[in-house]
């Protein structure tokens, strides 16, 4: 008797076991891969085929002043990028107007450093490290929405040690495509001199003032005016 | 006092050396600008700045514009000004005496104040006219070669100034250029009232120069002491125009200096002029 309760019992166990595995494995298998994030992510931006956008250009960084500006923005698919300005503007080089595309197994390692919640969201935390030199940033994190496949945040190291990070809020363009309203980038400018390489031609320089500063602060970026997939004309990018 | 003046015109322009410094101008600009355009304006994309900056952002908008090629016209005359001025305000009284023409010019009636007046006034004329050349063909120059756009600022950092902005700038900048200058013209002119041969005043004059420039940007902390008392640590006040925001107080400050010794050495040049035994 004492023997079939044992025996009873181990069974039971065993199928519980069994039943909490299959939990596990289940939840195992939603997981994705570094691979399958990245691959989410190229999608979404897939069914943008081009758009035109209207940038408005606040700069806030240290020692550096230059007027707010307004950028028209002409992307189209694959990877066409052309920027319009009445006058100077600067804008990020990498992480404003992330191309997806451009991230493959060839020439990048990935890795998923798991999921964290960013202003209220929840993000896969998608690393890139270059393979190779060529590739300007040193390593790039990538902060994904889990739900709308949109980057949130981007955080880029260059090889020079200057950091740029870029945090995005979206919104919803007819009633499909979520694209970022405004991104705010914090720079630092780690070694940056400025052009008083000019100024030491005449005379002495003031050692004082060309000592390497902390150039740090943000460039604020307001979007307005999105037009999506109205179809751009080629020759817009062929002026550069 | 008009005619005095118109008379003292006449004299001076009559001179080929009063033509030099235009001629000059009119030479090493297209040059500079011309080599600029061919070069593609290399000298500022190649700057480490400039590669820093292109490394870490999309750059949108003409940097390499006339109101840029302008300001750097600018920093590289403003230096070799000074010599064409010495050369006509040093000849003023100096040369008059190497001729032989002061002592007829002193018997007659108008007095030596009105004519050292004149005097100065030409010298201040011709450096007005001078920086205004300058000023109007490397705008001239420069828009029409390269266009126009916002202003990159030579200083540390990145400093932009937009297009509506740049010409009250250049304005306020060749005013003060021409009032630097006038303090050049004044001691050479000073100068020019000691010595009997021409070429002392130029010679004295850019030696001053020299030596004043060295002492007021030299990091030696034993001419700290001497550098406010110089009229060369206050010339430079022109680049100060470019600068945001503007350096107000700065600026008025060495505009009472220049002023202050612009007035001395006229002052001290007509004491000299109007107590001088003319023998020549």
């Amino acid at each position: 008797m004492k023997n079939l309760f044992y025996s009873r019992l181990i069974g039971l166990s065993a199928l519980a076991m069994l039943f909490l595995q299959g939990f596990a494995f289940q939840s195992w298998g939603d997981e994705l891969s570094a691979n399958d994030v990245l691959k989410n992510l190229q999608k979404t931006f897939a069914e943008i085929e081009d758009y035109t956008v209207l940038l408005q250009v606040k700069t806030d960084i240290q020692q550096i002043r230059v007027p707010q500006r307004d950028v028209k923005v002409f992307f189209k698919q694959p990877d066409k990028l052309h920027l319009q300005s009445e006058g100077f503007a600067m804008l990020p080089k990498e992480g404003m107007f992330i191309n997806p595309n451009q991230f493959n197994r060839e020439d990048y390692y990935m890795s998923l450093l798991g999921k964290e919640s960013l202003k209220g969201r929840s993000a896969y935390k998608l690393e890139l490290v270059p393979r190779n030199e060529k590739v300007r940033v040193r390593k790039l994190i990538i902060w994904i929405d889990t739900a709308r496949w949109v980057s949130l945040k981007i955080d880029t190291v260059t090889w020079r040690g200057q950091s740029i990070e870029i945090q995005f809020d979206y919104e919803k363009f007819q009633d499909k495509y979520w694209l970022p309203i405004k991104a705010t980038a914090t720079v630092d400018l780690e070694g940056f001199r400025g052009f008083s390489s000019f100024r030491g031609r005449h005379g002495w320089e003031d050692e004082s003032e060309t000592e390497d500063s902390a150039k740090s602060g943000e460039i604020i970026v307001q979007f307005r005016d999105y037009k999506i997939n109205e179809g751009i004309s080629d020759s817009i990018f062929e002026e550069e | 006092m008009i005619r005095l003046i118109r008379l003292e015109w006449i004299k001076t322009f009559s001179k080929w050396r009063t033509y030099i410094g235009f001629i000059a101008i009119g030479v090493v600009l297209p040059l500079i600008f011309i080599g600029i355009k061919l070069d593609k304006g290399r000298f500022l994309t190649s700057s480490p700045g400039y590669i820093m900056l292109e490394q870490n952002f999309h750059i949108i908008g003409n940097l390499l514009n006339g109101f840029f090629v302008s300001q750097l016209a600018m920093y590289f005359l403003m230096v070799h000004i000074p010599f064409f001025i010495a050369l006509v305000a040093g000849d003023q009284v100096a040369g008059e005496a190497a001729a032989g023409t002061l002592r007829m010019i002193l018997i007659r009636p108008p007095s030596r104040l009105k004519i050292f007046s004149a005097k100065a006034a030409i010298s201040l004329i011709y450096t007005a006219m001078l920086v205004l050349c300058l000023a109007v063909l490397s705008l001239g120059l420069g828009v029409l070669l390269f266009g126009t756009g916002d202003l990159l600022v030579r200083t540390e950092g990145l400093l932009i100034l937009t297009k509506e902005q740049v010409l009250w700038r250049f304005l306020m900048a060749y005013l003060l250029a021409i009032l630097a200058m006038g303090v050049v013209a004044s001691l050479a002119l000073l100068l020019s009232v000691l010595v009997e041969n021409a070429i002392g005043p130029i010679i004295g004059t850019m030696a001053i120069i020299i030596i004043s420039v060295i002492i007021s940007e030299a990091p030696i902390s034993l001419f700290e002491g001497i550098r406010p008392f110089l009229f060369t640590t206050y010339s430079k006040v022109w680049q100060k125009a470019f600068l945001d925001p503007l350096p107000s107080n700065d600026i008025l400050f060495s505009i009472i200096y220049l002023f202050i010794y612009m007035m001395l050495f006229l002052g001290v040049a007509f004491t000299i002029f109007n107590r001088r035994d003319i023998l020549s």
